[in-house]
Order: C-alpha cells, then structure tokens, then sequence
C-alpha cells in the first residue's frame, strides 16, 4: 500500500511538474481582456510611455548598485509611491539617508511601461545578494560581488561571447535559480491595469559584437505570456533574433524588436552589409522591415537623430551627441548610425533589391538602469539613474561625479586626446514615446506601435501628429475636426502616401501642442530625405514658426526664437514661442520620380538641461563643457513616398 | 545507489526480559512481532525486492537509449528555439550534445554531486511551489461568495470622481492672450442656451473636445494643472462657463454631469472582484497547502534543545 502510494504520488507528482512548468509563465488570473476598439481614428489620443528601462534583474543595473525590482519599477512608472533601498540611493546618488527605504514618486504617471531587462543571465547577480548561494561562494561570483564599475566590465565581457556557454556556467546556473523571466512577466500582468496603465512583458537582448558597440534591441511582446528569451549569448546576429520573433508568432503571440543606441553601434546597426557580410538582399529587407517597425530615436546615452557632421546644413543638428561612451580610444563611426542617414540608405536599398530595410517609425525611452523611470529634466540623476526629485537629489560626492566634477570609484579613461572617455556631462536627460491610440490598453497601444504611428520626445509631454495626403485643403487646420479629414483623406505618420496623381505635389498636415506644465514651442519643421542615384540629400523646412517670423529666402533660415531661461534659478519664462503650432506644408520640391521621406521636428524654446538644474540645487558651477540650455523636441514617425516601379529615376 | 543500513535500536534491555513496565506495550507487540516467521519471511522478501531494484537501477545508469519519441521532442525544442526543425546533420549533433550531457548528469548524480547543492535543493523547492499552485485551483466563487467578498473589500474598488465635458479651445495667437480670452468671452455671449457641444466656435483642438468620463489626475495630466483642470470639478454643470486657462490657451467649458468619489455597483467591477476572490482563493490554497505539508515535519531546534512540531 505504502510503496503503492508512494508511486502515485510520484506520478502526479512528475505529472503536475511538467503540468506546471508549461503553464508556469500564464498567471494564475488573466487580466481581463480588452476588446478589439470599435472607435474610429480620429477618436485615436496621445500616450506617453516608457518602452526601456532595467532592474535589479539586469546584470549591469545590479553591479551599478540598483535594487528596484521589476515590480516595483512598474508602481513607480505608474505614480505609486516606491519605498526604494537607502543603499541604492545612497550609491547612485550620494544621499546619506536615516532610514532603510526612500520614498519615491515620479512627477506624473505615464500610461505605459515595459520593462526590459538584460535577457542574458536574467536576475543571475540577485543570487548575490544572498551570501549563501551557490553563485556567492563561486571564484567569478566572489569577484562580481565587489560590485561598480570593475563588476559591470566583468559581467559584460562575458555577454560579448557568443555562445557564452564555458566562460559562465556559474552565471547560467545562477540565472536559473533567480528564474527571472518568470518574475518579469509576472510583474508585467500584476501591474496592467487597461484603461489607465498599460504594461508589456518585454526584454532587451543585448547583442555587443564589441567593446562598447550597440547592437541592442528591445523585444515587446503583445501577450500576457511569452517564450523564453532569446539571449545575445544564444547568437548576436539580428537574423537569428528573428528567426526566434518568427517562431513566437507561430505561437500566436505578436512580437516586434526595436533597435536603440545605433548611435553606439559604430556604423553597424544601418549598415549596408548583412551579418554575415553580403550586402542588404530582398530577403533581409523583407525580414527586418516586419520585425524591427521601429528605432529609439533619443535616449540617456544620446540621441540618434543626426549628427553636425551627417547633416552639415541642419542648424539644430547639435544635439544630445554622445560618442565617447565604453569605446576606447575612438568614437563610434557616424555613418551606419544615425536614423537619418538610415532613411536615405533604405531608400538607395529599396532602389536595388526592391524592399526598404529600413522603413522605421520612432520611438524614445529612458533606458535608465535604477528602475525609476524619469523623464523630466530636473529629475535626471546623471549617467543612467532617474530619481523623485524631492527625495533623491544627488548631493556632495554624488552631485560632484554626476556632474563631472570628480571620479567615480574605478572610473577609467581619458583619451590621448584629452577627450575623457564615458564622459559624465555627454549623458543626456530621459526620452518618452508618444503613441496615439484609442485605448490604453496592450492591444491598442502594440497596434498603434507597430502601424508606427508614434513619436517621441525628450521627455516633456509635447503632443504631435502629422498626416500625408494629395487633397488636403490648405486652410484645412482651421476647421475643428481637421483630423477627422486628415485621416479620411490621406494618411497619418508611419504609412505610405499612396500614389501620386497626375501633376500634384504631396501635402503634409501638421499640429503639435506644448507640455500641458512645460515650455512653449519654438517651431515645427518638415525633413525631407530623398535618393539621389546610389545616395541621398536631406533638407530641414520650417513650416510653422512661434511670434510671427518668417524663413528669410536669402539664407533658408529663421531667426532663434530667444531665451528665457534664469541661470540662477533653471527656470524659464514662457514670455516666448507658442502653445501651438500648426501647419498645411505643400513640397515645393516634389518630383514624382523619386522616393522620398518625410519627418516631423518640433521644438521647445530653450530650457535648462539636467546639468544645469544639478548645479544649481548644488550651488556648484555649471559645468562648462555641456550646454547651460536646450531645445527640447520631439520627431514624428515618417511618411514615405515610393513612386511606381517604371517611374524611378535611374 | 548507496546500500541500504536498516538500524533497529532496542534501548531498553528490560523489554527483552519480558518485565512489565509502565507503557511497554508497544514493545511486547514488537518483540512477538519479531519471534514472528511470518514477519522474517517478509523482511527476507524486502531485501530481495530492494537487492533486484539496486542491480537494475545500477545497471540502467550506463545504459541510455535514445527513443523515437526523445529525438521528437528534442527537435521540437530546437525548431522553437531557431523557428525551424533541425536538418539532418543539425539533428545527429543536437542528439549527441543531449546524449553527451545526460552522460554527465548520470555520472554526476552517482558522485551524487546533486547532493548538498543549493542550487539544485532550491530548484526542487520552485517546482514543489509551482505544483502546490497548480493542484489547487480555487473554485470558482458563487454570487453570494462574491458579494460577500465584495462587501469586505469595497474601498478597494472605490473610484475617484469623474466628469463628462465639452470644451471649446480658444488658442493664443499673435495677437495675443488678451485677445483669444476675449474672443473666448464674445463666443460665451453667443452660444444658444440649448447647444452642449460647439468646438466649431473655436479653434482646432490636438486632442478630443468631449470627454465622458475623466478623473481629476487625467485632466490634469492632458490640460496641465491649471484653472481649467480645476474648473472640471468645480465649476456649474449644465451650462456654458469660462473661459478658463490650460496650458495651451482658452476655454469656455460645458460639464454635463459629475460624479463624486464612489464605490460602484459590484456589477460595474463584477471581472476584477472575480480575479481578485480567485487570487486571495488561490494563496488561501497555497497556505494551506504549505501548512499540511509542515504538519509531516518535526522540527528539533537542537539549538534551543526542545523539540516540537512544526506549525502547531
């Protein structure tokens, strides 16, 4: 009987292990389904969101001295008050607190979250945090414990192996304890709330085919369960990332990767060639167009928009320019690692092999390492730590090595240039998404991400849509229910314009609105990119201007808006720009034999930057080498045109 | 793999002696159990049973057969991994690196090498957790349940105030702030008394002219906190009023209807109390689980030098 008993217990027991360990990642009570929206699209409204932030459960984030788990990174994103650890504060930001926890409040929620932590070796530094483990008595894992930047440097250059496999085992046994996917997607449903915050289980796969090269991408998953991650340890080549998204879709979950920081990718993330070395083929193009609708345009390690050296004749080409990150003696090449280069490459691609690899909506994120998703300016903790600004200003020694000011412990690095090497002041405030959307809800948001039509800011809530169209009235922005037409009659950010009709030239239909509690707009622009035979040119029109300026025909140009800013406060007087601005813009360069891209700019008037507001809370000198102000802005997902096949120019 | 040691302590030599002590009667039982040939019979049968299960498990550990059924599954993992089936040769290499690294797993477990490792003692407590969930899923509660749970934890479900408004938007163009605020008033005087929805009397507006249901925290979070924001929740209903100041301009503003802070009707969030009487079900479950398995226990805290049992 015993032994009887003993076998059926065994067998339920195997019975309901396997049971369980296919079932494990469906939470024990779905969230309640969202129905497929009814609404029409001029009903569609702007979200704001977060789409790249890591927790305690990135290797990096841990060795940086993070405790904030995924959980609690979502309460935060959502407006929840976070008791973060003392320890974690008093690392990132140099705060001597009494207490244990810090209480932590973003200044306004967003609408929705995902969190992506490093998918390799998933949550295996928690096992730290527990002196018994077996990871905390290895040699690897005794050495990782010192934590900072020697830690960060060590766990990373076991990622950049392909393969991984023998250089870590103890991180893979360690990872397999934490079971980190599990704590991810958990924290995904606990914290999705439809109608009012919206998360996704997501992760970042964090390919590093070399010291400091990017060729990360976040993967976002529209379910409330996914697969396993596919790790930048099982392969770095995006191809094969691919081939993994293709296989979660034949289970029936959508899934799409975003590229972020090619301008870290030292010219790989746009580059003409395949992985393997082949130039861009239809097969390729095709391939990535479906899994990658999307780019982080701006994020803490800089935007990726251009650069003064890529768009020699863009004015406000200048900005938020980081090369000199985890790469040694050199900069990141430019070329292959800006989105603007990369639309005009997809266009000279598209005219060869038929399909445009790069046919990219953006995006922006905050890819900030201390789970507290920020994006204010004056809520920056330099480097890549958000923080309450009420409770977590970085002071003394933290203010000082935020700034620039003094060395962090192990910091390396000044070129023989005298170019220092991971500089502090180049990291840049927070960037959002914005999406429009007509629900807050996964099925809506993913919807309106992968049709791309988004934007994304530098972090302030400015609000813009732009649509595309050949019978557009050019008064049209004053009736009120212009969207209405817009969408009826053309199409909006992201898409295609549809064919051209005889003889008429393409018209662009825009309106951005400031921060509700922020600055006023300086202007909106239009970049065009076009191919020009195996190349491409670019060109910025101001098409709405603030305080009645106009573009002066000698030069192309309009007159700065101004500045208002106090350098002894931060603060800015609204006294110029406007709240909004609008625009029906007509290409006066349109040729309907070449393909062409359009693109929204808009931006703010001149505010104070993160380093600015730091210095002054300090009473410190603002830092010289890093702009006292900036233009904030926010970029549209384009438009293409793509003229039929027999009209292209060759 | 190890033998088997079967350890009988007599600790008393007064019971082999027969002689009758207070609670000894366990004790006769065992002595005539043990005089009993039908009790060495079966104690002969038990070590032959466990000496034939020792041969045979010693000899499987060296013997591994790779089945039909294994290969299938080994290259439906690979197909999910990789999004396609393994060809041919892929598939040799993938049954050989499985076949190489039960090789390992076998000779480890022999060094019992699975013994004392934290890793593998927590692994197996994730899967005891996960199973303890899984054979326990709670029923589904009845309306009565659920009412009752309800009426427990109804602040819960406690809903902020709302508004349902129209707004019209007067932006502040180069003329000015004085003069969109006046253009706003000319359109106040002007509207009929029976119209509660005019955006075309003012300016295009970048996101919706009528909302139906809006918190506090969302109006603020789309119109800035601003005297508009305020004017939502305060001003009169059923009317035209304004204008009122955003952060992008004017507006004059009609609030149809407001709700104040409420607990629902539990029909309105009949889906999230089920979800939430499941989840509380399910760790009630889970607890309980827990306790009945810490009952089979006792724990001596030899440290402490008194024993007890555990959960009590």
């Amino acid at each position: 009987m015993k032994i009887r008993g003993l076998w059926i217990t065994t067998a339920l027991v195997a019975v309901g292990a396997t049971a369980a360990f296919t079932q494990v990642q469906t939470p024990a009570v779905k969230p309640a389904a969202a129905h497929p929206t009814t609404m029409q699209p001029d009903a569609r409204r702007a979200f704001f969101g977060e789409l790249h932030l890591h927790t305690v459960m990135s290797f990096d984030a841990w060795a940086f001295g993070t405790k904030v788990t995924p959980d609690q990174a979502y309460k935060f994103a959502r407006g929840e008050t976070v008791m973060a650890p003392a320890s974690q504060v008093a690392i990132q930001q140099g705060v001597r607190g009494g207490g244990a926890l810090v209480a932590a409040r973003r200044a306004w929620p967003l609408d929705f979250t995902a969190v992506t932590d490093h998918s390799e070796y998933l949550g295996a530094m928690t096992q730290l945090d527990d002196p018994t483990s077996a990871f905390s008595q290895s040699a690897i894992g005794k050495e990782l414990s010192k934590g900072g930047q020697q830690a960060f440097f060590r766990a990373g250059a076991l990622l950049h192996v392909e393969g991984g496999g023998e250089t870590a085992p103890e991180m893979k046994q360690a990872a397999a304890a934490a079971d980190g996917w599990n704590v991810e997607v958990k924290a995904a449903n606990a914290n999705y709330q439809p109608g009012k915050f919206t998360t996704f289980v997501a992760y970042e796969w964090t390919s590093s085919p070399g010291q400091g090269i990017h060729m990360h991408r976040n993967v976002i998953f529209n379910s409330d369960h996914a697969p396993n991650p596919f790790t930048a340890v099982d392969s770095n080549k995006p191809e094969d990332l691919w081939k993994y998204l293709a296989s979660v879709r034949r289970q029936g979950i959508d899934v799409l990767a975003i590229p972020h920081n090619s301008n870290l990718s030292d010219g790989r993330d746009f580059d003409w060639n395949m992985s393997d070395g082949r130039p861009i083929d239809e097969a390729y193009a095709l391939t990535r167009a479906l899994n990658e609708p999307l780019v982080e345009i701006a994020q803490t390690k800089g935007s990726s928009d251009t650069t003064p050296e890529l768009s020699p004749n863009d004015e406000f080409a200048n900005f938020e320019i980081m090369d000199r990150v985890y790469k040694g003696e050199t900069s990141p090449r430019q070329h292959g690692s800006y989105v603007r280069e990369a639309y005009g490459r997809g266009l000279v691609v598209q005219s060869q092999v038929g399909v445009n690899p790069f046919k990219m909506g953006v995006v922006g994120a905050s890819d900030i390492h201390n789970g507290l998703t920020v994006s204010d300016e004056d809520s920056f903790a330099g480097r890549i730590s958000g923080l309450d600004k009420k409770t977590m200003l970085p002071t003394g020694p933290g203010a000082r090595a935020a700034l620039g000011m003094a060395r962090m412990v192990g910091e390396v690095g000044v070129r023989p240039n005298g170019q220092r090497e991971n500089d502090p002041l180049q990291f840049s405030g927070a960037a959002i998404t914005g999406v429009w959307a007509e629900e807050n809800n996964r099925e809506s948001i993913f919807a309106a991400l992968k049709r791309k039509e988004t934007f994304a800011t530098t972090g302030t809530r400015i609000r813009v849509r732009m649509f595309g169209g050949w019978g557009f009235n050019p008064a049209m922005t004053s009736r009120t229910d212009w969207v209405k037409q817009a969408y009826a009659k053309g199409v909006p950010m992201g898409s295609d314009l549809p064919a051209a009709p005889a003889g008429k030239a393409p018209r662009f239909v825009l309106q951005a609105m400031k921060d509700p509690d922020g600055a006023n707009l300086d202007r909106a622009q239009i970049i065009k990119v076009w191919l020009v035979g195996k190349d491409y040119r670019e060109r910025v029109f101001d098409v709405a201007l603030s305080g009645g300026r106009k573009v002066d025909p000698k030069t192309g140009r309009a007159a700065a808006v101004g500045n208002t800013v106090d350098l002894t406060t931060g603060k800015t007087a609204n006294t110029i720009g406007a709240e909004t601005l609008s625009a029906v813009w007509r290409d006066p360069t349109f040729d309907p034999h070449t393909p062409a891209v359009y693109y929204a700019r808009v931006l703010e008037i001149p505010t104070a930057r993160w380093t600015t507001h730091l210095a002054i809370a300090n009473h410190l000198p603002i830092p010289k080498a890093a702009p006292a102000t900036i233009q904030e802005r926010a970029w549209t997902s384009p438009i293409w045109f793509t003229p039929p096949k027999a009209a292209v120019k060759g | 793999m190890g033998g088997w040691t079967i350890k009988i302590e007599i600790n008393s030599p007064s019971a082999l002696s027969g002689v009758r002590q207070p609670g000894g009667r366990a004790r006769r039982l065992l002595l005539r159990l043990l005089t009993e040939p039908l009790f060495h019979f079966m104690l002969l049968g038990l070590a032959l049973f466990l000496a034939e299960r020792a041969y045979h498990a010693r000899a499987d550990v060296y013997r591994i057969e790779v089945t039909p059924a294994h290969v299938a599954q080994l290259s439906r993992n690979y197909a999910l991994q990789y999004g396609a089936p393994p060809d041919a040769a892929t598939l040799e290499q993938v049954i050989e690196d499985d076949v190489r690294e039960e090789m390992l797993y076998r000779q480890g477990r022999t060094l019992k090498l699975d013994q004392d490792d934290i890793i593998v003692r927590r692994r197996i407590v994730q899967k005891e957790q996960f199973l303890i969930e899984n054979l326990h899923p709670p029923a589904e509660p009845n309306p009565a349940q659920l009412a009752a749970y309800y009426a427990q934890h109804a602040e819960h479900y406690a809903t902020p105030a709302r508004a349902a408004f129209s707004h019209i938007f007067f932006a502040v163009g180069p003329d000015g702030e004085a003069a969109a605020q006046a253009r706003a008033k000319a359109a106040l005087a002007r509207i009929p008394a029976d119209v509660v929805r005019a955006p075309e009397r003012g300016d295009a507006f970048p996101d919706l002219y009528d909302f139906s249901a809006f918190e506090p925290e969302q109006v603020e979070r789309l119109f800035g906190r601003t005297g508009f924001a305020r004017a939502v929740f305060e001003a009169p209903t059923g009317r035209w009023v304004g204008p009122y100041r955003s952060g992008y301009g004017w507006h004059l503003l009609y609030v149809d209807t407001r709700s104040p802070p409420a607990i629902p009707p539990l029909s309105e969030v009949r889906d999230r109390v089920r979800g939430d009487y499941l989840q509380a079900a399910q760790d009630r479950a889970n607890a309980t689980a827990l306790d009945q398995i810490a009952r089979r226990f006792t724990v001596v805290r030899a440290d402490r030098d008194v024993a007890r049992p555990s959960g009590g």
